[in-house]
């Protein structure tokens, strides 16, 4: 009995090793996206100077630190 | 707020890559507001469904530590909203940035292709041929906008602005447009 609860137990933190690995790839490829949609909005600014462009900005860099805080998170918690 | 402004009339402060100094821009055109319903929609539900579900869960009085650890749940939670996040303002921005700009020289179709890049396809006011506008379903006519086709002489035989508003004034003003650099016969 004892070993088939070790053997659960095993597979209990594997799963959840390989699930935090998979959740740090998948942040790390999110600040990428991120990152990527800040360059395509500098990229299309330089198309359509507008004013209102600072906004859109503000907005894409938001989104950046939100990931970036979410991926100190998740590496602190987990 | 001229953020979402999808007819922009003689708009100042406005300026595109390859403008001329003498070259004005009479129209800035997006897609009706009224196209972005779909993904609108799709977005409110992304935000009220882990809501939703969490509310399903407490009134059930299940208890979900027994299968996911609970900082899994909060990561879990947090990602689901910033993806939600990336979709909703990534197709924000294929709306904003998917322009058609009518100047008094030419008419320019900024195609924003997403993450992948950007098309830009012109032509000049003296290569249009023909403009035509349609309506063709019953949210065109409840909120007046539609598509406008040009044939050019050019290469690309054909630009379509594809739902636009107001498309019976851009069509007036275009045609007016055309006409008049026609006659002046100011081409460049």
């Amino acid at each position: 009995m004892d070993i088939v609860n070790n053997l659960t137990i095993i597979s209990q933190i594997e799963i959840y090793t390989i699930a935090k690995w998979l959740l740090e790839i998948f942040l790390f490829v999110y600040s990428i996206i991120s990152v990527v949609v800040i360059r395509q909005i500098k990229f299309m600014t330089i198309t359509i100077k507008s004013d209102t462009n600072k906004l859109i900005f503000f907005f894409a860099y938001f989104h950046l630190a939100v990931v970036l805080i979410i991926t100190l998170i998740t590496s602190v918690i987990l | 707020m001229s953020i979402f402004n999808a007819i922009l009339q003689k708009p100042k402060g406005i300026r595109f890559e390859s403008q001329e100094k003498e070259e004005q821009l009479y129209f800035l055109l997006r897609r009706h507001p009224i196209t972005n319903l779909g993904w609108i929609i799709f977005s409110i539900f992304l935000i009220v469904a882990p809501l939703a579900l969490m509310s399903f869960i407490l009134n059930n009085k299940i208890d979900t530590f027994k299968y996911v650890q609970s900082e899994y749940q909060i990561i879990l939670l947090i990602l689901w909203y910033s993806l939600t996040m990336l979709y909703t303002f990534e197709s924000f921005l294929i709306w904003y940035f998917n322009v058609y700009i009518i100047t008094n020289k030419r008419v320019i179709d900024v195609d924003f292709k997403g993450f992948w890049g950007k098309r830009i396809s012109e032509a000049p006011l003296s290569n249009v041929e023909d403009v035509t506008y349609e309506t063709k379903s019953f949210l065109h006519i409840l909120f007046d906008y539609g598509d406008i086709f040009m044939q050019t002489a050019a290469e690309k035989t054909e630009f379509e602005f594809t739902s636009i508003p107001k498309p019976s004034l851009v069509h007036n003003k275009l045609t007016d447009l055309v006409e008049e650099h026609k006659k002046n016969g100011h081409s460049k």
